[in-house]
């Protein structure tokens, strides 16, 4: 048996919480992460906001829907969406988000988060105008 | 002898609501960020994820809806100190269990209220009547966060998606503004209302994460030991002990549900009384050297 010295204990947190931190941090830096970063809250809009958006007429998660689709519920204006993400402008709009972030080999979730803030935009303003009536 | 009264700083209390605050605190901004402007994904600091995505990653290379490389390496950063430390994510760390013991101290305010004098009177009755009823229906119900972890690892692994948001409280924490009628809402509505009377009911009955935690843990040689020639038996670290282990039967702290607060340590009257070891040799068996051998006789 190997008793550990009594301040062991006033460290104890503070070993559990810098190991943790630390992880979270260093995982940060390599951007496959979207907890620290602004962007949009994950790759089909917060969790919490999809029953929202639902009544926007997309029955699946944002991901999975055409990008024609979404730029018709959100009313989003498809150049300037499509400049945002850096996509042509001949890009099919057929393509579903998911197979365009494949395409567009957007590996990092923060690229992904990039995507999807002119959506994030346009929905905030939606919740906005619709908070204010 | 016993030792005078601990000040402020010399009790773990004091370090672990510290730590427990900063937890709490930088989880909370998160959360606010996550609920109030979608900002950022709170979900992904949950360690539970990364168990949740770890098959699909493993096979596919791709992470689980809501999860990312955070929530796996949350948790394998877990499992390790786990099994270095034993259980002090529970005591020290988790916001949920910050938050039941906030609840908690509130409902202990609410109660000691001279209005609510004879309520909480006939309450503390009703539990010591009922004792020996209530101790096996919460030594039964403890097992149901084994069972809940089994089935949520096996649903989310074969179905490649989280079957859990329905029922966590932590999404029915993030859908709050939405109200959603789930089952996870009807947890987490259960839980401040059971918070208010008694330690940590989410960690006791719920937790898949807990569970998690408890089974990893017992494979850590740490324990929380007990002096027998100094214990008096005055049981007031039974009475500390927020989960309601029996320390004071025991030479050593192998309970599966002991989080390691170390409430225990500050309560004991006894300087020395209780310590942490690793390899305690009641649980490994390894020689105990008697006095005259340790005496070199």
């Amino acid at each position: 048996m190997y008793k550990l010295p009594h301040k062991f204990k006033y460290f104890y947190g503070f070993i559990l919480l810098t190991t943790i931190f630390a992880t979270a941090f260093l995982v940060n830096l390599t951007g496959n992460t979207t907890a620290f970063s602004g962007g949009g809250a994950s790759s089909d809009l917060a969790g919490g906001d999809y029953d929202e958006i639902r009544g926007k007429g997309l029955e699946a998660p944002v991901g999975k829907n055409t990008i024609g689709a979404i730029i018709a519920a959100f009313e989003l204006d498809k150049e300037e969406f499509f400049t945002a993400i850096g996509l042509p402008l001949d890009f099919p709009e057929t393509e579903t988000m998911v197979d365009t972030i494949t395409k567009h080999k957007m590996t990092t979730y923060k690229k992904v988060n990039g995507y999807l803030k002119p959506i994030k935009a346009k929905y905030d303003q939606i919740r906005k105008e619709t908070a204010a009536e | 002898m016993a030792k005078a009264k601990k000040k402020w700083y010399q009790k773990v209390s004091f370090y672990r609501y510290l730590t427990q605050g900063i937890v709490f605190l930088f989880i909370l901004r998160f959360y606010l960020r996550h609920v109030l402007y979608m900002e950022g994904n709170v979900e992904e600091f949950c360690p539970f994820g990364g168990l949740e995505t770890l098959f699909s990653y493993a096979t596919t290379g791709t992470y689980l809806k809501q999860t990312s490389a955070l929530n796996l390496a949350l948790f394998g950063t877990l499992i390790f100190l786990t099994l270095l430390f034993r259980n002090g994510f529970c005591g020290w760390l988790c916001p949920i269990g910050t938050a039941q013991e906030i609840i908690r101290a509130g409902g202990k305010g609410v109660g000691g209220l001279p209005i609510l004098k004879n309520i909480n009177k006939n309450y503390h009755k009703f539990l010591k009547k009922h004792q020996t009823t209530l101790h096996a229906i919460d030594l039964q119900a403890r097992k149901l966060k084994y069972l809940a972890l089994f089935i949520v690892v096996a649903a989310t692994w074969f179905t490649a998606d989280l079957v859990i948001r329905d029922y966590d409280l932590i999404v029915a924490l993030i859908r709050i503004l939405a109200f959603p009628l789930t089952i996870g809402l009807a947890i987490l509505v259960l839980t401040v209302a059971l918070s208010l009377f008694m330690d940590r009911p989410f960690c006791k009955y719920f937790c898949v994460m807990g569970a998690t935690i408890n089974l990893v843990g017992k494979l850590s040689p740490l324990r929380i030991v007990k002096n027998e020639e100094k214990c008096i038996h005055c049981s007031l670290c039974n009475k500390a002990c927020p989960m309601k282990i029996d320390l004071c039967q025991s030479n050593k702290i192998d309970a599966i549900d002991c989080n390691h607060c170390f409430k225990c340590i500050d309560a004991c009257p006894y300087e020395d009384g209780l310590s942490l070891a690793y390899l305690p040799s009641e649980i490994y068996r390894l020689p105990q050297k008697t006095t005259n051998e340790r005496l070199g006789g």
